[in-house]
């Protein structure tokens, strides 16, 4: 991917996360209904370990994040996380450790104002966009290199040193609440590797949140968590209950 | 993945009044090999161009040709080089690089020599011939 293709996608998600508010105004031709804040979820990513050891069997991969409901329809996140990663190919080893930190936004596909009510939503598809930033330390070892033909050997070291990457995701799934704001959920996610301070990025086998070095990576997660929802949207859920 | 020198074997065909010359590629029985190595890269095969490696850690690279349908003595070729160490990837470690600075020939079969293009690369990044040896002609 070239560099010029890389701000081109950074710029589309800038524009899409400013746009996505008022193209759902429109398309459901009425304001957005109170109460405003609708809550607070957390949640921790159980795939995410599993997704780190399908990369290599000393990859450690942890995530969680937390998002703020605003209208129901719009979920401000944030995603922290730490990897910790020790690989060997052939005698060569590479180490990496850091934590990861993701801020985007997700946007509920579902109407949340229904007849000019609002609607209290539980349960909900949704879309998304993240920037993500991972701080990290690696180190590669013990690379060989001979002179097949002149003869002649020498050891090869990249000593510890801290770069930093960053990188762009779309993100879709779906969130389920399950009983008295237990929720659970799934995702999937597309990542494209938009910049690193590193000498050549070739050198960052794994980036911590991001995965194996390529130019663009998918994952999956599942969440569980909890959504603690404020008092007006529980009289807005007794409502929907009297029903 | 290698990366070596690509040299091309070239004649300088002079005309009668001896002031045009008509250049053309020569196909010619080479022995190769470095000096100081025992293992001979080209023994006694018929050539058109080759490819040589230069030294990793060292930057100057010595190589003795000789033509198998002539008494003539071998001529040792110097090539003066840069090394340039690039990371490819975890699995395959890394490649040395080359740029040519110099070369330097003795002239008992070769009449000159001349660097086309001083990056060496591998077969799959190389833009053409590195090198392009000029052969004294048989008669």
């Amino acid at each position: 991917m070239t560099e010029r293709m890389r701000i081109n996608i950074l710029a589309l998600l800038v524009l899409v996360s400013a746009v996505m508010p008022v193209q759902a105004a429109e398309r459901e031709k009425t304001p957005f209904l109170p109460p405003l804040f609708r809550g607070v979820s957390a949640h921790f990513d159980l795939a995410s370990p599993i997704m780190g050891l399908a990369a290599g069997s000393n990859v450690h991969n942890y995530e969680a994040m937390v998002d703020v409901s605003i209208y129901d329809r719009f979920f401000p996140c944030l995603e922290v996380g730490y990897t910790n990663v020790s690989h060997a190919v052939d005698e060569k080893s590479y180490k990496a450790q850091s934590p990861f930190f993701r801020l985007g936004m997700n946007m509920n596909l579902l109407k949340t104002v229904r007849d000019g009510k609002a609607q209290n939503i539980r349960n909900y598809a949704y879309v998304g966009v993240r920037y993500a930033f991972a701080p990290m330390t690696y180190s590669i070892g013990n690379i060989v290199m001979s002179d097949g033909y002149w003869g002649g050997e020498t050891v090869i070291d990249y000593p510890a040193e801290t770069v930093y990457a960053g990188w762009a995701e779309i993100v879709g799934g779906v969130r389920i609440d399950f009983v008295a704001g237990f929720t659970m959920g799934w995702s999937v996610r597309i990542k494209a590797l938009m910049h690193t301070s590193a000498e050549s990025k070739d050198l960052l086998w794994y980036v911590p949140g991001f995965g194996k070095n390529s130019t663009t990576s998918f994952s999956f997660s599942y969440t569980v968590g909890y959504t603690f929802r404020t008092p007006a949207t529980k009289k807005l859920m007794n409502i929907d209950k009297d029903k | 993945m290698y990366v070596s020198m690509e040299v091309e074997n070239y004649e300088a065909v002079f005309d009668s009044t001896g002031d045009n010359a008509t250049l053309r590629q020569r196909t010619l029985p080479l022995s190769i090999g470095g000096v100081g190595v025992d293992s001979i890269l080209y023994d006694s095969v018929s050539l058109s161009e080759f490819n040589v490696p230069l030294k990793v850690f060292d930057t100057v690279s010595q190589f003795r040709i000789m033509r198998t349908d002539t008494v003539l003595p071998a001529d040792t070729l110097s090539v003066y080089h840069d090394n340039s160490m690039e990371f490819l990837s975890l699995e395959c470690g890394c490649i040395t690089y080359h740029t040519l600075r110099r070369v330097e020939t003795t002239t008992h079969i070769i009449d000159s020599i001349i660097i086309l293009n001083d990056d060496v690369k591998t077969s799959i990044e190389s833009s053409g011939s590195n090198l392009r040896i000029y052969f004294r002609t048989d008669d």
